[in-house]
């Protein structure tokens, strides 16, 4: 018996060490004493994330506004759940972050209306931010203002290209342009093997959502699934055939290899916050131009202010988000180029386009370009994104891994998307 | 009767009244802990529960009744009903194939050969690898250029991409369960050792096959485990979560997607609390349906021996 | 199974099977520490063998380098998980051996009711109570605390109240009756001479109480969010799902994380097969010996 008293007396001691180094914190609120204010802002991503994007920026802020202090709650995945359960907890922080998903949030009165802080200091939403600000508006009223900006852009392989005598993609190509070099700068061995892919794209919406813009479809409109218009046919039957001919596989990408950085693909469509990234990659001589036709899709996020703040704190995190979206804040974030600013006056700033990265010059007049041509579609504009953007990964995909025909593809996609508007 | 043997007979029912309301007490005592849980954590739950399934909460908003619309939506879901048909064939492979299995290799376990203690741990290690690093494992075996593709490739076998197809997707986490085929098989070899060697031995004697004691010895002896292990293996398997979780998150396009992953994605990103607690509740009818049919089936094929007291 | 008349050919048979699974069993293992020593240049192009080519033991370095801080912390994880399998294991073994006693030994008109009412929690399956009782945790402010994880495990589960409760209806009731005489309340039976009875079914009741614990997924993804509050198995399920900054899964540290994972569970297995075997595992065999 004596072993069973022992092994109890230390499991005890050991729970009591657990037990104090990690439960102990819970949720400090934030009081104000001193007439000093401390407002919680949350964001996602990992520490990088926030020593990329957020440190310095708070650092500047806090020493502008002696007054507010800023915790800083950085949260690494399911970062919806966490800010559902802290909004439905009456605990919601006062600055969120929020992207594609924020209009779910809104349409649950989650976040106030910004509409009389912008009167109020007299912005132009649109002439600052461009299109992407669109995104952040649920019946009307502002809810975000946009703080990283970004839209889906074009890599290309700067030394694949001057091998093969091929002129460098601009801002004037059209998606045929793009379509026609991709399968020119496809190479395959004796066996037929490929050996050099043209791009790499897949079912990712920045790819495919910005093509179907430019041909002129849509996938919501006005709250109504639009999926099967001709154009959109058109746009999925170009992009199916070509992917079959120039893009990477699902079999062969399906070990998450990173051809572009490789040096084994021409062009790549994707996000902006890839530029840092691939420029450390030794040997890799790459460039960005917008993406090809006329519209791009976001992938920016914005700032918010939740119902659940005081006067005090909503008029603390107004400040707070004044400074962080304003031109000096925006630009020691286009200067450390963790993500893109929203800002497009710091887009356009020369101080931005002509830094060096990585010791090196890139195009970066393409970003402030390429933000100007985002277009937001209906699928943005209500809390159906989450659930319908999946169903058109998952229709897209099957359609590209030849599963389905594009016509199948658009019919099905269409019957989801109705099915899911009508769910709202 | 006379008076003493009254007085003593009402002492006697006094004291165990007495007894018999201490030992209530004592009862209620011991059970405490279960029945607290019981009531806050289960009874409360599932009434909370059984109301929210009527009503369209989303956490952050006022709660609406929407009457049984969240049922009725459930059938018209075409999501919901294809995970409720991977579900149902996840287990209808699965189960089977495992029972099988694991019989096979109990039964050649049961042997009284040299080294079968490590073939014994041998066969039951997989079963103890934690479900989360087996799946991260599997989808790494099961891609495209992975080891089961290789392998395939080594027979002249071009295999195909197990995660991307539509039609074979589900496989994978049926070779997933088989892996773990050991934590069967151990329950049924221990089930087949404790069986009484006496019995063999005058089964020998009449000239019994061995086929013949296999199936008229072994079989019924060993069938209230395989009982046990059918009920759990259906009550598992129709629960699968963290294996669809981390492979493949339902896709492609939904082919692979299951009841409870599905219910947690509606509850914890799609906001709808009591559209996920209606879905909990078909769970919680089939399982019953389920678990009463192989009831009711059991007193056919499992054989009972008295109860050892 | 009575084997005496066995032919060598038979025999040959026997074990060459027994090779085969053996072997098809155990190339997942080889494939996982394959791949967890696999160098830089392998996990660049992602083409991994069977049989491991080079020990690159950096992976292992790299996985313990950092333990309390930096992407992925698993000294805190592990010392989370640790906390929530100790405690688990605590009220496991403590719950079920509590109530498991009033159910075997003490004597109530309606027993049998409150016994049917446990069989009962049985089926039902988590789901059902899954929401409601994240809502309970989180408005007692337990959100992203381990405590929901921790606290469920001292009110009992059905399965071990219903296995211990067997065990006991075993023990002979002279000893019962001894301790009665002795002048020991139920209590003091419960603590002296039960307890230290039932050890064994309670051992294999922590046994299974760890592998639950160790290796679940579910209850950690849905109640913690921050990183320094993760379980080992959940931040296994997060690095599995994370690419680093050039863009590719790092599968090795992925499958040296997993490979960690597993070596506690299969410990715990050898040193506690032992009262695992003994007790045939329960359940099923009740009906035999």
């Amino acid at each position: 018996m004596k072993g069973w008293k022992k092994l109890g007396l230390a499991a005890m001691a050991a729970i009591a060490m657990l037990t104090l180094s990690s439960c102990g914190s819970g949720n400090a609120s934030s009081a104000s004493k001193d007439g000093k204010i401390t407002i919680e802002f949350m964001h996602w991503g990992g520490t990088d994330t926030y020593k990329g994007v957020y440190q310095k920026r708070i650092a500047a802020f806090e020493k502008a506004n002696p007054k507010i202090k800023v915790k800083v709650i950085t949260v690494g995945d399911n970062y919806d759940t966490k800010l559902l359960t802290m909004v439905a907890g009456n605990k919601a922080p006062d600055v969120a972050q929020v992207a594609e998903d924020g209009t779910g949030f809104a349409s649950k009165n989650a976040f106030i209306s910004l509409d009389s802080y912008i009167k109020d200091n007299n912005m132009d939403l649109q002439k600052t931010y461009g299109n992407g600000s669109d995104l952040y508006k649920w019946k009307g009223h502002v809810f975000g203002i946009p703080d990283r900006g970004g839209a889906g852009v074009l890599y290309y392989n700067k030394d694949i290209f001057d091998k093969a005598h091929m002129a460098y993609p601009n801002d004037k190509w059209t998606i045929n342009d793009f379509y026609r070099a991709a399968k020119k700068l496809t190479k395959r061995d004796k066996k037929g093997n490929i050996t050099q892919w043209g791009t790499s794209y897949a079912d990712y919406q920045a790819a495919w959502g910005s093509f179907m813009m430019t041909n002129g479809g849509s996938l919501v409109k006005n709250g109504k699934a639009t999926v099967d218009s001709p154009q959109n046919l058109k746009t999925f039957t170009d992009y199916t055939k070509n992917f079959k001919s120039s893009s990477i596989s699902y079999q062969t990408a399906e070990d998450g290899v990173n051809r572009f950085q490789q040096g084994k693909v021409a062009m790549t469509l994707d996000g902006m916050w890839w530029i840092l990234g691939n420029s450390q990659v030794k040997g890799l001589n790459f460039d960005i131009a917008p993406m090809p036709g006329k519209y791009s899709w976001s992938t920016g996020s914005a700032l918010t202010i939740s119902r659940q703040s005081d006067k005090a704190h909503r008029a603390a995190s107004w400040k707070f988000i004044k400074f962080m979206t304003d031109v000096k804040a925006q630009k020691i974030l286009g200067a450390s180029l963790g993500d893109i600013p929203a800002n497009m006056k710091v887009l356009e700033d020369p101080g931005f386009i002509k830094q060096k990265i990585t010791g090196k010059t890139y195009d970066l007049a393409t970003i402030a370009k390429d933000q100007k041509k985002v277009k937001i579609d209906g699928i943005f504009r209500g809390p159906w994104y989450s659930e319908a953007i999946t169903e058109c990964t998952n229709e897209v995909k099957e359609m590209l891994l030849g599963h389905q025909t594009p016509k199948q593809s658009i019919d099905n996609l269409q019957a989801k998307v109705r099915a899911i508007l009508n769910k709202y | 009767m006379d008076a003493s043997t009254k007085v003593a007979d009402k002492r006697g029912q006094s004291s165990a009244d007495k007894r018999t309301r201490m030992n209530r007490r004592w009862f209620f005592f011991f059970i405490s802990p279960w029945l607290i849980g019981f009531l806050a954590l289960t009874v409360g739950p599932m009434i909370f529960s059984f109301v929210m399934s009527f009503t369209n909460w989303d956490m952050m908003t006022q709660m609406n009744f929407v009457g049984i619309s969240n049922y009725v939506n459930l059938f018209s879901d075409p999501i919901f009903l294809t995970s409720m048909k991977n579900t149902f064939l996840y287990a209808a492979i699965s189960v089977p194939l495992n029972l099988l299995l694991s019989l096979g290799m109990a039964y050649l376990l049961s042997f009284h050969l040299k080294g079968m203690r490590f073939f014994r741990t041998l066969y039951y290690l997989p079963a103890i690898v934690p479900v989360v690093a087996s799946t991260i494992l599997f989808t790494n075996i099961l891609s495209s250029n992975g080891l089961l593709n290789k392998m395939l490739g080594f027979f002249g076998i071009h295999g195909p991409s197990w995660l991307l197809d539509k039609n074979i997707v589900l496989f994978s986490f049926v070779f997933l369960a088989i892996w773990g085929v050991g934590g069967t098989m151990i329950l049924l070899l221990s089930a087949i050792n404790s069986i009484n060697d006496s019995m063999y031995e005058s089964a020998t004697l009449d000239g019994a096959t061995r086929m013949q004691m296999f199936t008229h010895i072994t079989m019924p002896q060993i069938s209230p485990v395989i009982f046990f292990n059918l009920i759990t293996g259906i009550i598992g398997s129709l629960q699968t979560f963290t294996q669809v979780y981390l492979m493949t998150k339902g896709g492609p396009d939904n082919a692979s997607q299951m009841i409870v992953p599905y219910l947690y994605t509606n509850a914890f990103s799609y906001y709808r609390m009591g559209y996920a607690s209606a879905m909990a509740w078909v769970l919680f009818a089939v399982i019953m349906v389920l678990s009463v049919i192989v009831l009711k089936s059991s007193s056919a094929w499992v054989f009972y021996e008295e109860e050892v007291k | 199974m009575l084997d005496r008349k066995m032919s060598l050919w038979h025999k040959i048979l026997i074990y060459a099977i027994l090779v085969v699974i053996g072997f098809v069993l155990f190339a997942p293992f080889m494939y996982m520490i394959s791949i967890s020593l696999a160098g830089k240049q392998t996990n660049m192009i992602q083409d991994f063998s069977f049989f491991p080519k080079e020990f690159y033991w950096q992976n292992y370095k790299t996985l313990f380098g950092n333990l309390f801080g930096g992407e992925y912390p698993i000294g805190t994880w592990f010392l989370n998980t640790m906390l929530v399998v100790v405690l688990s294991i605590i009220g496991q073994m403590w719950s079920s051996s509590f109530v498991a006693y009033g159910f075997a030994k003490m004597e109530y008109k309606h027993k049998n009711f409150f016994f049917l009412l446990l069989l009962m929690t049985m089926m039902l399956p988590g789901q059902i109570t899954l929401i409601p009782v994240f809502i309970i945790f989180r408005n007692l402010g337990m959100y992203n605390t381990l405590w929901p994880l921790i606290i469920p495990q001292f009110f009992g589960s059905a399965y071990n109240i219903f296995f211990t409760r067997q065990f006991m209806t075993a023990i002979p009731g002279e000893l019962y009756e001894a301790a009665e005489l002795d002048g020991l309340n139920y209590f003091g039976i419960y603590r002296r001479i039960v307890l230290p009875l039932v050890m064994p079914a309670l051992a294999a009741i922590a046994i299974f109480t760890f592998n639950f614990a160790w290796g679940d997924l579910m209850g950690p993804l849905i109640y913690v969010s921050d990183s320094s509050k993760f379980t080992l198995a959940l931040g296994a399920a997060n690095l599995s799902a994370s690419t680093n900054p050039s863009g590719t899964i790092n599968t090795s540290l992925v499958m040296a994380l997993s490979f960690c994972l597993s070596i506690p569970q299969i410990a715990i297995y050898f040193f506690g097969q032992k009262y695992l075997f003994n007790l045939n595992l329960g359940l099923g065999n009740s009906g035999s010996k």
